[in-house]
This record gives structure tokens, C-alpha cells and sequence, in this order.
């Protein structure tokens, strides 16, 4: 299951793609919408993604991850829109007969999409103004 | 050859849109392609260098040559975080 949504995500939408007969091990990594960033209060976020290669992306890295070790399935959920502090934007589960490889291969999948995956993030901050992230420098006021 | 390209994030934001329609000669490169968007669109110009191509979903390098129906798409950094 690869799948970027507008809805709500939890680890439990992904446990029965993964845990499946014959695995040892599940891992899930959960990324939760943070309330600081770089010195600011984070107010809210906003997610965009050029959803058909996200997808797309995110399904190539499951591949990969195949074919790097010996685990049973990959299951990535990417939320888009408007999420507020506390809710998750990303969900990773990955399962294999043996824990070692679900933990290496979980850690692999979240650096991968912060490299790979065109999703963009917006923060908006409590003290007013946003920035988008690793595009705008935070420090100095969006240029409009 | 009429090319749309697809805008995200701050591009799709400063220009207020989010796809602009180019004409390009068959046989452009995707170098040619970002200077003709920068030429057409200078409030992104500076955007532009740090920005990958993605043609029919897919990264491509600067010397790849555009061809007539792709899906060519400007991505800016993507959303990284620690």
C-alpha cells in the first residue's frame, strides 16, 4: 500500500498489509507535525504533493527496499493538506521475518522520502507568517 | 511543440498558477526549457537552479531532450526535515 491522502492516517491503516503470515517483525515509524521548528511556534502546516509521482515514488522505494533486504512488505501512507500539531503526516510499516531488517529498512524509507518524494511543506508560525520548508530561509519574512 | 509544465509549491504560489504552456522547438533540453521559463518568468528565475526536472513522473538530468506530450513537471526542494 503506497498512498498520499487528504485524510487522516494512523499506524493502524497500514497493520493488516503488513502483518501478514510468517513475519517476526513489524516496525512503524510515525511522523508527527512537530509545534517548534528552528525557534518558532508552528501554528499548522500545509502539505503538497504532485500526487501521481509521490505515489509513484513512494512505490519505488518499497521496491527497492525488496530488493536491498529480506522483508516481507512495505506499506508508506503520506498525508497532504492542512494538518495541525499532533497529527501524523507519515506512516511507514515495514515487515520481515526477522526484526534486524524491518528496523534498517524502516529508517532507509523515511530518509529516502525526504529526499525523493515531491511533497512540500508549508509552516505557518503562532507569532504570524510561514515559510516554505528548505525553500525559504525561516529567519526573514516570506517574499511575496 | 506546445509543452505544459506543472508548477508546485512556491512556483505554483508566486506565479499563481499552476501549470504555464511554453512553445519550444522539438529537440529542446531541459536546460533550454528552464531558461525559457526564467526568460517568461523572472520573479522565479532565482528559484529555477535549485529546482529538478521530472519528466512523465520521472527525475531527468539537465541534457535530456523534451519530447512532444510529455508530462514535464518543475519540482522545487522537496519537503526534507530531520
Amino acid at each position: 500500500m503506497f498512498r498520499v491522502t487528504r485524510d487522516k492516517i494512523s499506524v493502524a491503516d497500514v497493520e493488516a498489509c503488513v502483518k501478514v503470515y510468517g513475519v517476526g517483525a513489524v516496525v512503524y515509524f510515525d511522523g508527527i507535525v512537530r509545534d517548534h521548528s528552528e525557534g518558532k511556534r508552528v501554528k499548522f502546516l500545509e502539505y503538497e504533493a504532485y500526487e501521481s509521482m509521490a505515489e509513484e515514488k513512494l512505490r519505488e522505494i518499497g521496491e527497492d527496499i525488496q530488493r536491498r533486504w529480506p522483508v516481507s512488505k512495505v506499506a508508506i501512507l503520506h498525508r497532504v493538506g492542512h494538518l495541525e500539531v499532533g497529527e501524523s503526516s507519515v506512516i511507514i510499516a515495514v515487515s520481515s521475518p526477522h526484526r534486524e531488517h524491518a528496523f534498517t529498512a524502516c529508517r532507509f524509507a523515511i530518509e529516502q522520502i525526504k529526499i525523493l518524494v515531491p511533497i512540500w511543506k508549508k509552516e505557518f508560525w503562532e507569532e504570524g507568517g510561514d515559510h516554505w520548508v528548505n525553500i525559504e530561509e525561516s529567519t526573514s519574512p516570506t517574499a511575496k | 511543440m506546445q509543452v505544459r509544465l506543472k508548477l508546485f509549491s512556491i512556483l505554483r504560489q508566486k506565479l499563481g498558477q499552476d501549470e504555464i504552456f511554453l512553445d519550444l522547438q522539438p529537440g529542446t533540453r531541459v536546460e533550454d526549457l528552464l531558461a525559457a521559463l526564467a526568460a517568461r518568468q523572472p520573479d522565479i528565475a532565482p528559484l529555477l537552479p535549485n529546482c529538478l526536472i521530472a519528466i512523465n513522473r520521472q527525475y531527468v538530468p539537465r541534457n535530456h531532450v523534451l519530447t512532444a506530450g510529455d508530462e514535464v513537471a518543475v519540482i522545487p526542494p522537496v519537503s526534507g526535515g530531520k
